[in-house]
């Protein structure tokens, strides 16, 4: 929305305000200002010229040579427009001075300095502009050809064009967004009446005097009766008023320059007269309205009613518009001529010939225009207004504002008819209570007294009655409806600068510690300080990465509009995002850890229903990558295996997930082989199951305490991007893990005596597993209470054991309480543990 | 006719039967080569689907269309079929010669992590806390809420009924999951956090948010918020500066100074915009406001009792002029070229 100045000016005289000023007070007082600039210079620098001769350039065929009188003297100067001649008067700049790029949208005042310049061998002293150099239009076919009428004075060569017309002028432009709860300041009489208060001034119009919600029509218009046509509501639902105004002995010319300049600066097309005043109108009071041709009209009354099916019709833009039961049109007997609040008919719009006009100015349901605009993808400057909520007391407003822009043009038009539906329609006020004690509680008591509020709602149009305000009516429609809403008018009418700071008195219980996000917390420090980077990623995913790396796609819920395909449902598992970062940061490391802590959202059979919310999981999952390339790893344990990367990553997680939880205190640990189907889709809660992306013999769930809630595995090779690389990754379920945290801590005894071990190296099959071996053997060792833990010392494969077995060395620990276990006794419990590992059919190795 | 007629039944039962025979040996296919071997023999140039055609080219227009159909719906299957045992075959393949590489997940052993270097937090991580942290120690409590939350707790309860235009100003991403949506502020926690916790509260909520936003180097339709608001008995604007003031004072060390400007935000009133003096210029913080009477009456309180203010902190802003990241992109992009500068 652009603001003129010069445009307020005709409303307010505020010139002693300096710009920074009144740039300040609409920031913090109105709206928010996105840009402001100063149009007009060109015209301060034009004189008005008579062009004395016209010759032909001697060396170009489309330029001219063209002398010019400007008063005082002549000049020779080039020009390349066709419509120069002899006797015309037209607008000169000359070296020196500046006129603006023609190429350029209104919005940018680009201005070029005018230099004597050789063109094509003849020194141009100067140049004679066109209506956009000017900055009056858009029009650039041609130099300007200044008429009376279009001046609307009398021109005379050598004087200033800034004398005759107005030169520069200051414009704003509003963020729209700011504005979408205030239909009134959607014009520059909203702004005058904002501007007025500020500064303490009286409107120099009297529209607010005019028109108010005890007298809703005009005085011009109030004792005329209907014309040719009658207006009448059908869709009294979505329209609350429709009046319609005739006018005759009016015509259809060109807008004189100042009208079209007007226009132009604020950011509107210029047509012709009578599409410019209608515009110029929705611009000064914001009310939108409609001239149709009388003679395009049909029958006896005007409609404001639903369309249709099967009514078309040729709307303004030359498109044909098919209506559907929803749309609100203007008909006449026949048919439609408007779809109303968007676009009129191009049959029934006002052309050259015009001499008779029918203006017509509905309120229309702001929801009811914005589902039109939207259906029949066209926004226009009557459609966004109306979406605002406008009051159906201001429709003669446009009227009225219509007749007498006429008349400043110098027309004399005839009113002929005034017809208004529903009769005499008067809007119930609004009252909003007033507590001048609870506004000053609120603006921590900035306002100097009571006295200090009532004045400025008052300025603002605010009318007392008793403990209530009675609300404008043009900010009724919904700005303005509750007490809150007069807090803001007191606030920003002071200047929020006045409100003090304050520390509140208030009563603390201490803070409440939200466990799960102190969780995520802890896990992502814990993390960074083992050397992982955090990675966020998108909570979108999509059903065919999550399916080719073997999840099922059951729980996933899909996204209706998504940004892109690749992002088109919600993501049921971290992994997919971790498996794409592993791959882009191979393209330069080859060696990282990376960890997300994320939510994961998944449809349940309870929540199929609107009433219950999609599944929520909060997830934690890590990745890290490594070179097989890198020097091979020395078993920590063993030291005589050398480990590949592949399972060092391996432990190395596993025993990272240990510690984890340790710092948790959850209850215990332990890793389970996960089972493989034969390449089916697997559920993203399921962890006891090898997926896809998992290497079958290289991939364990993580049981805490029992209950699985998450999986450890190394990615399958066919999905890295670079060869000689190990990526392992595991995810784990927060919640379940914060679930399984052990009750309390339990202080136990300090041992008093000693422990004894001995150590056994067990032969067993190659693809035994160590946490099987030991449950074995204890099973079979039955209850034994000195029996204190079981250690892994090493395992062996290799030369003197045979190609289908490992070894396995355990450190067998036992404690007494009462007294140190002496060797005659750690003999029986050897006989004994031997005994059990031979009865699992184990054997010892020597 | 007749005999057209009885040619085209003819020609079907063959296909159906060459279909049938085509499909039963895929199922019992052992070998990738196996299944490429049934791919030439009945899909092929010389294939037995393929002969058909060329069996019919003596037959009217009108029967070799309808054979030519049905030859192919044929073909799309056993495609079909090819492609998933082909995929399974590979797959078997591929898990056999891993088997090798078996190890005992069970082994309770200690290696180190490949990577010596420390690691770092995500800088929206870092600042998050920091902002954590100062509310903390001024007594509000940090809550969360759902990214996927109901129409209700995004827009009703906000004071932001369906025909409101502010709608129009939030292009929301919804999904299927019918009343759910990606929540396009923070500002869900508001309602949520009074039904839960009632009056007296002051507590943050940060939290990832939501728009339908195409991405460029200043949009991204993932970002970052952290919700405020404190509600209490004769809650004021004043009590707003101060608390606002103070979080600035803790972040950037100085004596911040700010400017409230009218804005529009549906669940506030007055609500604002707040700004900093920042470079020589007044910078766009963060939108703020006292507590529409309508959100508390959602929340369960009499506006008349209680009152509150609440502010937006937009924190993927805040995170990029901090550190001076030019792109909003790098925050989702997993870059560790990024991430490790932090």
């Amino acid at each position: 929305m652009k603001i003129s100045r010069n445009w307020l000016a005709e409303y307010v005289d505020f010139s002693e305000v300096d710009t920074d000023t009144y740039l300040d007070h609409i920031n913090t007082r109105i709206a928010e200002i996105e840009d402001s600039y100063t149009v007009g210079a060109a015209i301060e620098h034009a004189v008005i010229v008579e062009v004395r001769s016209v010759l032909p350039h001697p060396t170009s065929a489309t330029l001219h040579i063209a002398h010019i009188y400007d008063g005082n003297s002549q000049h020779e100067v080039v020009c390349g427009a066709s419509n120069v001649r002899v006797g015309m008067l037209t607008a000169y700049v000359p070296p020196g001075g500046l006129v603006r790029k023609h190429n350029v949208s209104a919005e940018v005042e680009e201005l070029v300095t005018v230099e004597v310049r050789s063109v094509h061998g003849v020194n141009s002293r100067g140049i004679l502009c066109s209506e956009s150099e000017l900055g009056i239009s858009s029009d650039h076919s041609g130099i300007i050809d200044i008429t009376d009428e279009l001046l609307g004075t009398t021109p005379r060569a050598g004087i200033k064009l800034s004398e005759v017309l107005e030169g520069t002028d200051f414009i704003i432009d509003i963020d729209n967004k700011s504005l979408t709860h205030r239909p009134d300041l959607w014009s520059h009489l909203g702004f005058a009446r904002e501007i007025a208060a500020i500064y303490g001034k009286d409107l120099k119009q009297d529209y607010d005097k005019q028109i108010s919600i005890d007298r809703p029509v005009a005085e011009e218009f109030i004792d005329t009766r209907p014309g040719d046509f009658s207006a009448e509501i059908i869709c009294t639902d979505t329209c609350s008023r429709f009046s319609i105004l005739e006018l005759s002995n009016v015509s259809n010319s060109n807008s004189p320059y100042w009208l079209k300049k007007r226009l132009f600066i604020t950011g509107n097309n210029t047509k012709s007269l009578l599409v410019d005043v209608s515009n110029y109108v929705l611009n000064d009071v914001g009310q939108p309205n409609h001239a149709f041709d009388k003679k395009t009209l049909r029958g006896k009354t005007l409609y404001a009613r639903y369309a249709e099916i099967g009514e078309s019709f040729l709307a303004l833009d030359e498109q044909k518009r098919d209506f559907t039961q929803d749309d609100i049109v203007i008909a006449d007997e026949v048919g439609p001529l408007d779809l109303a609040g968007v676009i009129g008919g191009k049959d029934f719009s006002v052309s050259e010939h015009t001499t008779d006009i029918v203006l017509v100015c509905s309120t229309l349901d702001a929801t009811a225009v914005r589902k039109a605009s939207k259906r029949h993808q066209i926004r226009t400057d009557s459609s966004s207004r109306y979406e605002k909520s406008l009051s159906s007391v201001q429709t003669t407003l446009a009227m009225l504002s219509f007749v007498r822009l006429l008349r400043r043009l110098g027309q004399t038009p005839i009113i002929k008819g005034f017809s208004d539906a529903p009769q005499r329609a008067l809007p119930s006020k609004t009252f909003v209570p007033y507590n001048f004690g609870d506004m000053q509680n609120r603006l921590q008591d900035a306002l100097v007294d009571e006295h200090e509020a009532r004045k400025i709602l008052e300025r603002l149009q605010f009318k007392f009655h008793g403990d209530c305000v009675e609300v404008p009516y043009y900010r009724a429609t919904k700005d303005i409806s509750i007490s809150a809403d007069l807090i803001e008018e007191l606030g920003r009418s002071i200047g929020y600068a006045r409100v003090p700071e304050c520390a509140p008195l208030i009563q603390s219980n201490g803070t409440i510690r939200n466990n799960i996000l102190h969780a995520e917390n802890q896990i992502s420090t814990f993390f960074a300080a083992n050397g992982f980077n955090e990675v966020y990623n998108y909570t979108f995913s999509s059903a065919d990465i999550v399916q080719r790396l073997g999840y099922d796609t059951s729980d996933i819920i899909e996204l209706q509009n998504s940004v892109d395909q690749s992002l088109s449902s919600l993501r049921t598992t971290l992994i997919p995002g971790l498996i794409k970062n592993v791959n882009d940061n191979l393209r330069f490391y080859e060696k990282f850890s990376l960890f997300e802590v994320g939510r994961s959202y998944h449809k349940t059979a309870s929540t199929v229903s609107d009433e219950y919310p999609p599944l929520e999981r909060r997830m934690l999952a890590a990745a890290i990558v490594s070179s097989t390339s890198s020097p091979r790893v020395v078993h920590p344990v063993t030291g005589d295996v050398s480990l590949q990367a592949g399972q060092t990553a391996f432990y190395a997680l596993t025993s990272l997930i240990k510690k984890l939880c340790a710092s948790f205190h959850t209850k215990e640990v332990s890793f389970i082989r996960c089972k493989t189907i034969d390449d089916q889709l697997i559920s993203s809660a399921d962890y006891a199951h090898t997926k896809r992306w998992m290497h079958p013999y290289r991939s364990a769930s993580i049981s805490i305490g029992g209950l699985v809630c998450g999986h450890v595995a190394e990615l399958r090779s066919s999905l890295i991007k670079q060869k000689n690389t190990k990526v392992t990754l595991f995810e784990l379920d927060i919640s379940a893990l914060l679930a399984m945290q052990s009750d309390s801590i339990q202080f136990s005894q300090l041992p008093k005596f000693p422990s004894s071990f001995f150590e056994l190296s067990i032969l067993t099959n190659k693809k035994d597993e160590y946490a099987d071996v030991c449950n074995k053997i204890r099973t079979s060792l039955g209850v034994q209470p000195l029996l204190s833990r079981l250690d892994l010392l090493s395992v062996y494969e290799g030369a003197s054991i045979p190609a289908d077995k490992k070894s396995i060395s355990i450190k067998f620990v036992f404690h007494r309480e009462d007294s140190t276990i002496d060797t005659a006794t750690l003999e029986g419990l050897r006989e004994e543990v031997m005994k059990a590992v031979s009865d699992t059919g184990y054997s010892i190795r020597s | 006719m007749e005999t057209e007629h009885a040619h085209l039944e003819d020609q079907i039962q063959k296909i159906i039967l060459l279909k049938n025979a085509a499909l039963s040996e895929i199922k019992t296919a052992q070998t990738p080569a196996s299944i490429e071997e049934i791919k030439t023999k009945y899909l092929g140039k010389k294939g037995d689907l393929t002969a058909i055609l060329k069996n019919v080219s003596s037959y009217s227009p009108e029967l070799k269309k309808r054979i030519g159909t049905c030859v192919n719906e044929a073909k799309a299957e056993i495609e079909t079929h090819l492609e998933v045992s082909l995929s399974t075959l590979k797959l078997q393949a591929e898990n056999e010669s891993l088997e090798n590489e078996w190890i005992d997940v069970t082994l309770p052993i200690d290696c180190p992590l490949p990577q010596a270097e420390p690691g770092t937090l995500h800088p929206l991580t870092q600042v998050r806390r920091e902002l954590e942290d100062i509310f903390i120690s001024l007594g509000f409590d940090v809550v969360d809420a759902p990214e996927v939350d109901s129409e209700f707790y995004n827009f009703e309860a906000l004071n932001i009924p369906s025909s409101h235009p502010a709608r129009d100003m939030q292009d929301t991403i919804w999904t299927t999951h019918p009343g759910y949506l990606m929540r396009t502020h923070t500002s869900t926690t508001q309602v949520r956090t009074l039904r839960e916790r009632g009056a007296p509260l002051r507590v943050v909520a940060p939290g990832r948010c939501f728009r339908y936003e195409r991405l460029d180097a200043t949009h991204e339709h993932t970002f970052y918020q952290i919700e405020g608001m404190m509600v209490d008995k004769n809650v004021s604007v004043g009590h707003l500066i101060y608390f606002m003031k103070t979080l600035l004072r803790k972040i950037y060390g100085f004596e911040p100074k700010i400017r409230l400007r009218p804005g529009y935000f549906p669940f506030v009133e007055p609500g604002f915009e707040l700004d900093i003096w920042f470079n020589n210029r007044w910078l766009e913080l963060l939108p703020c406001g006292l507590m529409h009477p309508e959100v508390l009456r959602h929340g369960g309180l009499d506006p008349q009792e209680w009152q509150g203010f609440a502010f937006g902190l937009g924190l993927s802003r805040l995170v990029m002029t901090r550190f001076q990241v030019d792109d909003i992109r790098h925050f989702q992009s997993g870059d560790l070229r990024f991430l490790k500068q932090f």
